[in-house]
């Protein structure tokens, strides 16, 4: 049995994040009002008192002493994350507008991790109170993730500590302020701005209010709900290019965005962003490219091979071309985009850049070591050496990734017999890195709706991996207070 | 002008000679018996015997007199609080020796006027002697943007045989040059239209910064067109030198026997960090030395340096290049297998010399096997020399104009070149003619 005290800290916190998920019905509610839609707005509503309920009573658990050791914290966020994901399907199973138990799961998990995968065929579909519910899953699992990266798990300490520098990019060693709490308003203050900013360029193109504020609400996490059945395809150029701007926006560093507001060259001086910034546009060249001869004209050409580098590489999830009758050389390069995501402290999945980084450090280190046997192994990341227990915790990570991707594969392929190995490999990739869409029969037109329960379980289970970069979930499972 | 000088480290003892060949009265104070008394007995200075700061031993030094005074022990903090004390005795001018950057930082508010620190100019140096491995000497004047280079000339060079006139001739229009000093043997000439140059001549060159490959192609200098650079020892010097050389594009190896200053190393600097004792014949061998590479002793230990260039010398480093702290083995090293020397010794009396001379004297630089050096000079509007050209300046025979930098340009000198104030002049002069070069260019 968990101490009771633990015990008292974890409904608190759990309390706190599903609060925080009742008051963001609040927008869903407004536009409910606003269009009319009153059964869905009751739904929304009744969920908020839930979440209202659900607050009153952990409350009474506050002001207990102490403080979580890291693996209690570790798990007390994966907790939350499960619980939030649950209680978010709350909306859809009340107003039964996405049918069954594991469906709404499925669309929950995809929005809290900013993942984008979808059971619906058509948005459409759904009212515009529920598109805007499922927008907001996703836009609060980024300022969930701003906070937990960039505060929480630095301040937990060991295990992820890999993610703690996450809050440091570039060369000064120093926190941006001195209090986590503080740096975590100012980057939600920032992820807001710039969220309000993108709605206000889309509503200047082809877009009107509500699909403004839904594509604003879905890029900035990276997350890739659209309105849409054909997601951005039909928008205008225009549309496009801004969407993209803010796809790369949303994966850079926000603490990195932050400097370089006071001080532009802060992006230049980042090895993580230079890195960041070489892995699209090489994988912009090779799409372009590949699929040159399939483009109608030189514009549209260039315009497909960029949005589908940057939403790949970047796992917002959104596209402009279906992808899936592309040579196999792209699609390969497809699968592999899936797993890089973008930088540390922004709101992308995916294996992130610095850790790219570090791998290639390692590996032309190795390198060096054969023709220099007597060199001193320090790994330098941005200007500064890499403590050995953060290479350690960075291979570590590649392998656990590596681990969870192939079980969750091998799981998908045993239980979709009808499946290829391309759609069960991708749709895994897809969905431990939280891009959305997959490659062959999970490709960007199709839906994840055909799926067995079972394997919408293992995809939603992999998303959550994914998104609390790994060790939260391996904690929560492998902690001693199970074996009690 | 009496001249203080607190320590007679290498750094004292190498000032209080070179001021002493300059003629200068020397007060050395030394508060180890033993470096006092080797002092006193080689040089023609007085020597006081004590705490650098403490007042009484100051007074005994005769302070109250001094136009200068310099505290260049090895300790920072003992240098700031001799320049303090002397200042409340009422020295005019203070020069302290210091190498903490924090302490530089607040020196000026202790009573230090100025503060030296040669490691910047000497890591400078040293990357550009590894960048033209082959070269004796390397020098900056003018903001970087004029260099004096020396080297040996090589049989078979075009310039054999030729006169400096000829050569001027053969060389026109793209760049230009002046050749500074001929060494043959022990004589030194300084350069003239009818200078001849032979092969084996040791020639000192002043040439556009821009140009000092197409000067050593054109003197038959012999260089190694490098990639990689081994430096041995993980001195601060090796570290700032490395950062020079890693931005210039070539591969760099430091070499450091101590494992734990290996790996602070490696934490610091971006570049290799081989941890291995430098000397090592073995491990040097380890290193397949030989085209391209150029190893340089940096530590801070004159023997490890030689020993360890020898040794890299005969596994196959084509160039090697050592710092040293006893000037007086530098010149003898090159004829037996060390290229070039470096010293931050002579960088840090170099900078102290120019406050010994007058104000508008800017850097010194000083070359092996000769007593003669290079002074960049700033022209005053008071100059009798302003508005005289050249030729009718009558700059005496042992002396030579090297090179004008006037605002953005720079000018190799001709007959009919006329100086203007605010012009900074490179001067390649013998010690004995230099009193003369400034009684010519100093208001």
């Amino acid at each position: 049995m968990i101490r009771s005290t633990v015990r008292s800290r974890l409904v608190v916190i759990v309390s706190a994040v599903v609060a925080a998920g009742g008051v963001a019905t609040t927008p869903a509610i407004v536009a409910g009002l606003v269009y009319r839609e009153w059964g869905d707005m009751l739904a929304l509503a009744v969920t908020a008192a839930a979440g209202l309920a659900i607050w009153l009573f952990g409350r009474r658990f506050m002001g207990v002493e102490g403080t979580f050791t890291s693996s209690e914290g570790f798990a007390a966020v994966a907790v939350a994350w499960f619980v939030l994901s649950l209680f978010g399907t709350l909306p859809y199973l009340l107003s039964g507008a996405i049918d069954g138990l594991v469906d709404p799961f499925f669309e929950t998990a995809a929005g809290f991790t900013t993942t984008g995968a979808s059971v619906l065929a058509d948005p459409g579909q759904l009212s515009h109170a529920m598109l805007l519910w499922r927008a907001t899953t996703q836009w609060l699992g980024g300022m969930g993730i701003i906070v937990l990266s960039v505060a929480v798990l630095p301040m937990l300490g060991a295990g992820g500590v890999e993610l703690a520098r996450a809050e440091a990019p570039g060369p000064e060693p120093e926190r941006m302020t001195p209090r986590f709490r503080d740096t975590a308003e100012r980057l939600w203050w920032l992820y807001v701005g710039l969220t309000g900013a993108l709605a206000v360029l889309l509503v200047i193109g082809d877009m009107d209010l509500f699909q403004a504020v839904a594509h604003a609400m879905t890029t900035m996490p990276t997350g890739g709900f659209g309105t849409e059945p054909d997601s951005l395809a039909s928008f205008s150029p225009y549309t496009q290019w801004v969407i993209v701007v803010f796809m790369v926006i949303a994966a850079t560093s926000f603490v990195l965005h932050f400097r370089a507001w006071r001080r532009p060259r802060a992006y230049i001086e980042s090895n993580e962003f230079l890195a960041y910034m070489s892995i699209l546009a090489g994988a912009i060249l090779i799409i372009a490219a590949g699929s040159w001869s399939l483009a109608g004209t030189v514009d549209a050409g260039i315009r497909d091979a960029v949005f589908t580098g940057v939403t790949m590489v970047t796992g917002t999830g959104y596209w402009v071309v279906d992808w899936t009758a592309w040579v196999p050389g792209l699609l390969i390069t497809l699968f592999v985009l899936m797993f890089l995501g973008g930088m540390a402290g922004s709101t992308t999945g995916g294996l992130k850049t610095y850790r790219l980084g570090i791998l290639y450090k390692v590996i032309t280190a190795s390198l060096r070591r054969i023709v220099y046997p007597r060199m001193v192994s320090v790994h330098r990341f941005e200007g500064r050496a890499v403590e050995p227990r953060i290479v350690d915790g960075v291979l570590a990570y590649f392998l656990l990734y590596g681990g969870f991707f192939v079980v969750g594969s091998a799981l998908l392929g045993f239980l979709e017999p009808s499946l290829d190995v391309v759609t069960a490999g991708s749709a895994a990739a897809s969905a431990i890195s939280n891009v959305g869409p997959a490659l062959g029969d999970l490709g960007p037109t199709a839906t994840y709706a055909g799926l067995g329960v079972g394997s919408k379980l293992v995809l939603s289970l992999l998303m959550i991996v994914g998104r609390l970069e790994i060790y939260p979930v391996v904690i929560l499972l492998t902690h001693r207070w199970w074996r009690r | 002008m009496r001249v203080v000088i607190v320590g007679a480290g290498h750094d004292g003892y190498y000032l209080a000679e070179r001021l002493v060949a300059e003629g200068q009265e020397v007060v050395i104070i030394e508060a180890e018996e033993e470096k006092a008394t080797r002092i006193q007995e080689r040089l023609d200075v007085l020597t006081v015997h004590g705490n650098g700061a403490s007042p009484t031993v100051l007074r005994r030094a005769g302070v109250d007199a001094a136009g200068l005074f310099l505290a260049v022990t090895d300790n920072d903090g003992a240098n700031v609080l001799a320049c303090r004390s002397a200042k409340a005795l009422g020295v005019r001018r203070t020069v302290a020796r210091v190498e903490d950057p924090d302490l530089r930082e607040v020196s000026p508010g202790l009573g230090v006027d100025v503060v030296v620190d040669a490691r910047i100019s000497t890591a400078r140096q040293a990357a550009k002697l590894a960048e033209y491995a082959g070269v004796t000497e390397y020098a900056d004047f003018a903001d970087e943007r004029l260099s004096l280079v020396a080297g040996v000339v090589t049989p078979g060079s075009p310039v054999d045989g030729h006169t400096v006139l000829d050569l001027r001739m053969s060389v026109s229009g793209a760049w230009h040059f002046i050749v500074a000093a001929v060494v043959r043997g022990e004589e030194t000439e300084i350069g003239r239209g009818e200078t001849r140059i032979e092969a084996g001549d040791h020639v000192v060159v002043m040439v556009e910064a821009g140009h000092v490959r197409e000067a050593i192609r054109l003197f038959g200098i012999d260089v190694e067109p490098i990639s990689r650079v081994v430096i041995l020892g993980g001195t601060r010097i090796a570290e700032m030198t490395a950062e020079l050389l890693l931005d210039a594009g070539y591969e760099v190896l430091i070499v450091e026997a101590e494992p734990e200053r290996a790996s602070l190393m490696a934490r610091r600097c971006r570049a290799l960090i081989l941890q291995a004792e430098p000397t090592d014949a073995e491990f040097l061998t380890s290193l397949r030395l030989g085209r391209g590479d150029v190893v340089m002793g940096l530590s801070g230990l004159d023997e490890k340096n030689l020993m360890g260039c020898l040794v890299a010398r005969a596994v196959g480093a084509p160039k090697t290049i050592a710092r040293f702290g006893h000037r007086s083995v530098a010149g003898l090293l090159r004829n037996v297998g060390i290229d070039a020397t470096l010293s931050s010794r002579v960088a840090v009396a170099n900078m102290i010399l120019q406050f010994v001379r007058r104000d508008r004297i800017l850097s010194v630089a000083t070359v092996k096997d000769t007593d003669a050096e290079a002074l960049e000079i700033e022209i005053a509007r008071e100059s009798p020399s302003v508005g005289v050209d050249l030729a009718n300046l009558n700059l005496p025979r042992d002396a030579v104009l090297g090179g004008i930098a006037r605002g953005a340009d720079v000018i190799v000198p001709r007959g009919d070149t006329t100086l203007a104030p605010g012009d900074h002049v490179v001067i390649f002069a013998k010690s004995d003619a230099i009193d003369a070069v400034e009684k010519l260019l100093l208001p």
